[in-house]
């Protein structure tokens, strides 16, 4: 055991092409701004959201906390992995730009359908009309994800067309 | 927390940076180099768990406050400050041995095994703010807590060797299930009525989530760094890229 050995000095390898490492960086960064645009402009600029709201189940905390927690981690370990792709001149735009969209799509489409309505976390916002806001929220959440779907499945089928 | 404890963890911190100054002169005098930024937050390690005993607790806001100093704000940067090396690198050789031997109990193995320390790091903080506890035992709980915040932080993101330590994925899904639980933990106090010192200890319970996950990704950043020569022809042709998962030689005994 020597002590000058520092947290980790093994050597890398390489599995995980920069290809699939652009889509894992982007769904990240994705979830990320999602939950991050969440919790700021929602909980704390507008407080349309309620930090606790008496409807709350358990299971509905379990899983908005294991969100709340997730989206810092994806936020921070995204950016890293988006300075590492930089660095090494590798990534490659439009999946990572598919993969943002699809996170916050996923990320939002998730929060609307299974926090706000399935687990009744809890609303939009209160004392309103709910279902515009329902549905404004569940669409945008939803056309975001098709974007990114539909971004990664042209830059597959260009991919395709230049390798022949 | 308990009379008497708050002094007692002050003194405790205020003479460990003593011992950590006094070990490392030592190695200066004998002319080997210890990194100044490890004795930076040693130091921030020890202002934080002397604000924590010295804070003066009236409500639950400051039972929180003292709670995100002492037990995960100071033993996060303690393991930063790499004590358990200088120890080893400055002891007398009879101590020195009574430490390495304790370090390679099979006592030692089990509680630096991630799934342990996980555990005690939730299990703490769990039956601290939830269970009902007899105010006497507030206070072991509390140096409970500390020494697993110290595991667990020196198992994320320690400048310690940990045998068997994760890989930085299962580093991060470490942190994220205790993160988590933590986030539900203020939660529920929070429906007990925990008010503002429940979203203190929820928001509060991120930033450390956060600063924890700056530095384990930095470590990684640093760690993958594309060394020239052998890796730059592999970036013209786009090959490679930066493990996520570390493949770590446990040093032999």
């Amino acid at each position: 055991m020597s002590p000058e050995r520092p947290a980790g000095s093994e050597r890398r390898g390489s599995p995980g092409g920069p290809r699939r490492r652009s889509l894992v960086t982007g769904l990240l960064i994705g979830v990320g701004i999602a939950a991050f645009v969440d919790e700021v402009v929602f909980h704390q600029l507008l407080h349309w959201h309620h930090f606790y709201d008496r409807s709350t189940t358990t299971a509905g905390l379990v899983s908005d906390g294991w969100f709340h927690a997730f989206g810092w981690l994806a936020m921070v370990g995204g950016m890293f992995l988006f300075a590492d792709l930089q660095r090494r001149r590798a990534t490659v735009r439009p999946r990572l730009l598919a993969g943002v969209l699809v996170g916050s799509g996923g990320f939002q489409l998730y929060d609307g359908l299974v926090h706000h309505k399935l687990l009744q976390l809890h609303q939009v916002r209160y004392g309103v009309e709910l279902l515009p806001y329902d549905l404004v929220w569940n669409l945008a959440g939803a056309l975001a994800l098709l974007a990114g779907l539909a971004l990664l499945a042209r830059h597959r089928r260009r991919e395709r067309a230049r390798t022949g | 927390m308990t009379p008497l404890l708050p002094e007692a963890v002050a003194v405790a911190a205020w003479a460990g940076l003593g011992a950590y100054l006094w070990a490392e002169s030592r190695l200066h005098r004998r002319g080997d180099r210890w990194p100044v930024a490890r004795t930076a937050v040693a130091a921030a390690a020890v202002l934080s768990a002397s604000a924590a005993a010295l804070w003066p607790v009236r409500t639950l806001v400051d039972e929180v406050a003292v709670h995100l100093l002492l037990t995960m704000l100071a033993p996060l940067l303690l393991a930063l400050s790499a004590p358990v090396s200088l120890a080893l690198r400055t002891l007398p050789r009879a101590p020195r041995r009574v430490l390495l031997a304790l370090l390679h109990s099979r006592w030692a193995r089990a509680v630096t095994w991630a799934p342990v320390v996980l555990v005690l790091q939730v299990g703490g903080v769990a039956v601290f703010w939830l269970a009902p506890l007899p105010h006497a035992l507030h206070g072991p709980l509390m140096v409970h807590m500390l020494a697993a915040g110290w595991l667990f932080s020196t198992c994320l993101v320690g400048r310690d060797p940990v045998p068997g330590r994760p890989g930085t994925l299962g580093r991060a899904v470490l942190l994220l299930v205790a993160a988590a639980a933590h986030h539900v933990v203020a939660k529920l106090l929070y429906a007990r009525g925990g008010g503002s010192g429940a979203e203190l200890l929820f928001y509060g319970g991120d930033a450390v989530e956060v600063a924890t996950a700056l530095v384990l990704c930095a470590q990684w950043y640093e760690r993958t760094r594309p060394r020239p020569g052998r890796d730059a022809r592999a970036d013209v042709t786009g090959g490679e890229v930066g493990r996520l998962r570390d493949r770590r030689r446990v040093p032999a005994r």
